[in-house]
């Protein structure tokens, strides 16, 4: 897929063509739905941060810099509408069971029951592992990791300096990996480091 | 952030030179430091190989839905908004006819009361018709304007502005029929015979 392509469907989505916007929420809304998932920790809830990122970003197509890219835009603007809803979260903490995923697509090219399962508990022992870290980390190290963003766009997607990231980085890299020898070392704990 | 932490940050983003990797082995000599590394190796490997999550099924659709919500809200909104600079117009417009059609009513009733003064006898019947004039105005004036409430079409306005402007000639017709006077083409036409 092109960035022309996107171009001209950002162009018609701003002269009102939801038919265009629509193809760029397919377009990005994987990528979109995995940073609110790794930010948020909750299905719903990044099911629900996904679309208002999509929402906010129809409503401020005409703010879109067509110099800079879109998926970069859309994520920096879901990344920060994830902080804001865990700052929020904080002050109206409520404990919720996570949902078992309604429906894991399984289409024929997809893998199979067993790869699925093994990928959720990798997935969701990540999960706990980023949970550990603040909210403005946690959005540095999964757009450097999962989006291989560098330093100076997750700056500019965060609205904070390029030196600040590499040491918000640094921070969470030290304590993520204190946190794989600690739980490693418990009797009866699996082990994290498996998962590499 | 210290020059050791430093080359282990580059050296994990594959950023390092031949030079500085050398400045770093050098470092890693000491086994607290090459423990140090080896763990933020094992949590580089597991972050990069993790996997993505991918959005639910109808998720685009559900969010095509809320910008649609979004956008009939928005017209809808923009349309009120609209609607009332139109109301404020017809308001005005409506107020201007019911004062130029009214005036004509006061200066008749005056009239009367200045003549029904003269002939105390008749004052009686001309208090009666006068209230009753008033009265028969001011329902006419009501059901004209709720007329043109029910017949408004945001599209196709002139309805209503159509009947608004039909007050006057109604009220004018009303008056004729209450005083029992001629109309003035029917005078005329009968004289000219």
């Amino acid at each position: 897929m092109s960035d022309p392509t996107i171009s001209q469907w950002v162009y018609a989505a701003i002269d009102g063509d939801q038919d265009a916007f629509a193809e760029i929420v397919y377009a990005f809304q994987d990528a979109v739905y995995n940073l609110c998932y790794r930010m948020l920790n909750n299905r719903t809830e990044a099911e629900d941060a996904a679309q208002e990122a999509f929402l906010r970003a129809y409503n401020n197509l005409d703010r879109y810099d067509h110099n800079r890219s879109f998926k970069t835009w859309v994520m920096s603007i879901a990344s920060n509408h994830c902080i804001d809803r865990i700052r929020k979260r904080r002050m109206t903490y409520v404990s919720i069971d996570e949902p078992i995923p309604a429906t894991l697509s399984l289409a024929s090219d997809d893998p199979q029951p067993e790869q699925v399962a093994e990928m959720n508990e990798r997935s969701q022992r990540i999960q706990e592992l980023l949970d550990h870290l603040q909210d403005d980390y946690r959005a540095a190290v999964v757009l450097r990791y999962w989006y291989d963003y560098s330093y100076a766009e997750i700056a500019e997607m965060l609205d904070t300096t390029e030196s600040a990231i590499k040491s918000r980085l640094f921070r969470a890299r030290q304590t993520l990996a204190a946190l794989i020898t600690d739980r490693d070392a418990e009797p009866g704990e699996d082990r994290l480091s498996r998962l590499s | 952030m210290d020059r050791k932490n430093q080359l282990m940050q580059e050296a994990l983003d594959g950023e390092l030179s031949p030079e500085q990797q050398q400045e770093l082995d050098a470092i890693l000599d000491g086994d607290q430091e090459r423990a140090e590394y080896d763990k933020l190796q094992v949590l580089d490997d597991i972050l990069r190989t993790a996997p993505h999550e991918r959005a639910p099924q109808r998720l685009a659709l559900k969010i095509m839905g809320r910008i649609a919500e979004s956008v009939k809200a928005q017209q809808k909104h923009n349309m009120e908004a609209e609607l009332t600079e139109i109301a404020e117009a017809v308001i005005d417009v409506a107020m201007t006819t019911v004062t130029v059609a009214t005036l004509p009513l006061l200066v008749g009733a005056s009239w009367l009361m200045l003549n029904a003064q003269a002939r105390p006898e008749v004052a009686e019947d001309v208090l009666a018709k006068v209230t009753a004039l008033f009265i028969l105005t001011i329902d006419v004036i009501q059901v004209m304007l709720e007329e043109a409430e029910a017949a408004y079409d945001p599209e196709n306005p002139e309805v209503s502005m159509a009947i608004l402007t039909m007050i006057p000639s109604t009220l004018l017709l009303l008056v004729k029929q209450v005083m029992g006077l001629e109309d003035d083409d029917e005078t005329d036409d009968d004289s000219t015979e």
